[in-house]
C-alpha cells in the first residue's frame, strides 16, 4: 500500500535525490514517486514522496533526479501555440532523456520545488542497459 | 578541299581525347579520398568494422562515383554541343571549302540532329541530377566533420549513421529523378537530416540522439504524464509541516529499528522460520493481531502507526532475537 511522506526542503536535484535515496537506504521505504505540494502561497511549498515499505529497498539500484531543461517541459508543450511547436517540445524532451535511459528507467516525471522554485524533474533508477528494438 | 585534309589520324586523336575525358574523375580533389583511401595492392587490408571512418569513406566513394557520372554526362553534353557548332560552321563554309552537295547535306543533317540526341540521353538533366546528389553528400560530410574532426576507426556514432542515411537517401533521389519520378518528401528529409553535437559522441546501441529512437524506454518516457503540483489547504499544509518535524524527531528510532529488522530478516539461520520469529516478536510486544507477522508490515506499523511505547517495546524485542 503506497504511503505518502512529506520531505524536507531540497536546494537542487542532487539534494532531492539524496533525500529520496535516504528513504530507501535508511528507512526501508521504496520510492515510487515524488511531487510538489503548495497552498498556492509561494512561501508554502514542500515536496512529498510516495513510498512502499520494503525491507530490501537498500538493495535496489540508486535513484537520480534530473531537471528537465527549459524548452522541453510538459508545461511549455501544453502552452505551445501550435501542434508543431508542442511536438518540437516533446522531441526536445526525448532528446534530453534518451541518453539517461540507456542505463536507467524512468520512475516518475513530475513538478517539484527546488529552493522553492517550481521545476519539472525526472526521477530515474539506475538499471542495466536496455535491449534495443527496431532500427536506428 | 575535303574533310580528309584535316589529317585523319589527328582528327581521330582529338575526338578520342574529348570522348575519353568522360572516363576521368576529379576525385583527386576530394578531401577525404585524398587523405584516406588505402592502396589497392595493400596486403594488410582487413574486414572493416562499422565505424565513422568507414561511413565517411563510403560517402566519399559514392560522391566520387556520382561525380564521375556527372563528368561523363557533362562532357557528353559539351562535346555534342561543340560538334553541333563545328558541323554547322563547316556546312556554312561549304561553298568556300568547295564541299560537294552530299557532304553539305550530311553536315547539315548532323548539326540539326544533335539536339535531338541530346534530348534522348538528357545529358543536361542527368548532369544536374548527379551534381545535386554530390552536393548533398558533400554537405553531409562537411556537416559531420564540423561536429567531429577525429572520426573514429572503431565506433559508429549517431552522426555517422545519419551520414550513411543521407548518402543512401541522395542515391534514392538520383534514381527517382533519372526514372522520371519526383523524390518524396521523406526522401528529401532523409537526405537532409541534420546532425548534432551530441550525435558526434560515441553511444551504445539503443541510444539515438538525433534520429528515430530504438530505445523503447524513450517513447514510454515521452508518453508519461507529468505529475503536477498538488494544491492543498492551509490546514493540510500545516499538518504536513508537523509531520516533517515528527519524522526528524523519530528518525533515530526508525534507523535503529530498520537496521535491527534487516539483520534479523537477512540472518541465514532464520531463512525458513522468519514468519514464526516475527509472530513471536509481535506476541512478546503484545501486538498479535495488530500487525501481520512480516517484515514490511512491521516496518510500516513502527514508522506510521505505533506510539512511542510500542516503538520502544518493539525495538527491544527485535534486538533480543538478533544473534550476537
Amino acid at each position: 500500500m503506497p504511503t505518502p511522506f512529506p520531505l524536507a526542503p531540497a536546494s537542487d536535484a542532487d539534494s532531492l535525490a539524496g533525500l529520496l535515496n535516504d528513504q530507501e537506504l535508511s528507512l526501508g521505504r521504496q520510492v515510487l514517486s515524488v511531487g510538489g505540494i503548495t497552498t498556492g502561497n509561494t512561501a508554502e511549498r514542500i515536496n512529498s514522496v510516495t513510498i512502499e515499505f520494503n525491507i530490501d529497498a537498500d538493495k535496489l539500484k540508486r535513484l537520480s533526479v534530473a531537471v528537465v531543461p527549459e524548452g522541453a517541459t510538459q508545461a511549455e508543450a501544453t502552452a505551445a501555440g501550435s501542434p508543431e511547436a508542442a511536438q518540437n517540445i516533446k522531441r526536445a524532451f526525448s532528446t534530453f532523456i534518451a541518453p539517461m535511459l540507456h542505463t536507467a528507467e524512468l520512475l516518475d516525471r513530475s513538478e517539484v520545488f527546488l529552493k522553492s522554485d517550481k521545476v519539472e524533474i525526472v526521477l530515474l533508477r539506475e538499471t542495466g542497459p536496455v535491449a534495443a528494438t527496431g532500427n536506428v | 578541299m575535303k574533310l580528309a585534309i584535316l589529317n585523319k589520324p589527328r582528327l581521330i586523336c582529338v575526338t578520342l581525347s574529348f570522348a575519353l575525358a568522360a572516363c576521368t574523375t576529379s576525385d583527386k580533389y576530394s578531401f577525404l579520398h585524398y587523405g584516406r583511401t588505402p592502396a589497392a595492392n595493400a596486403t594488410d587490408l582487413e574486414t572493416p568494422v562499422l565505424s565513422d571512418q568507414l561511413a565517411l569513406l563510403y560517402a566519399s566513394n559514392v560522391a566520387t562515383i556520382l561525380r564521375s557520372r556527372f563528368t561523363g554526362a557533362r562532357i557528353t553534353r559539351e562535346i555534342s554541343s561543340s560538334l553541333q557548332v563545328i558541323l554547322a560552321g563547316l556546312a556554312g563554309a561549304g561553298a568556300a571549302l568547295s564541299f560537294g552537295e552530299t557532304t553539305l547535306a550530311v553536315l547539315g543533317l548532323g548539326s540539326a540532329g544533335i539536339p535531338e540526341f541530346q534530348g534522348i540521353f538528357n545529358a543536361k538533366g542527368r548532369a544536374e541530377c548527379y551534381q545535386d546528389a554530390v552536393r548533398l553528400i558533400e554537405e553531409a560530410q562537411i556537416e559531420y566533420l564540423a561536429h567531429n574532426q577525429q572520426p573514429s576507426p572503431s565506433v559508429l556514432t549517431q552522426n555517422a549513421v545519419t551520414l550513411f542515411q543521407r548518402v543512401t537517401a541522395s542515391l534514392h533521389v538520383v534514381e527517382k529523378t533519372l526514372t522520371g519520378h519526383l523524390p518524396s518528401v521523406d526522401d528529401m528529409q532523409k537526405a537532409t537530416e541534420r546532425m548534432s553535437k551530441r550525435g558526434a559522441t560515441p553511444t551504445a546501441p539503443g541510444v539515438a540522439l538525433n534520429n528515430l529512437t530504438a530505445n523503447p524506454r524513450v517513447q514510454a518516457a515521452a508518453d508519461r504524464e507529468v505529475r503536477e503540483v498538488e494544491t492543498v489547504s492551509r490546514a493540510k499544509y500545516e499538518e504536513l509541516q508537523e509531520q516533517i518535524k515528527a519524522e526528524q524527531t523519530r528518525r533515530g528510532g526508525n534507523l535503529n529499528f530498520v537496521e535491527a529488522m534487516r539483520q534479523l530478516d537477512r540472518d541465514p539461520a532464520l531463512q525458513h522460520k522468519k514468519t514464526a520469529v516475527y509472530a513471536a516478536i509481535l506476541a512478546e510486544a503484545n501486538l498479535t493481531g495488530t500487525v501481520e507477522p512480516d517484515a514490511n508490515s512491521m516496518l510500516k506499523f513502527f514508522q506510521v502507526t505505533a506510539n512511542d511505547d510500542q516503538r520502544t517495546e518493539l525495538t527491544d524485542v527485535v534486538k533480543k532475537h538478533l544473534h550476537p
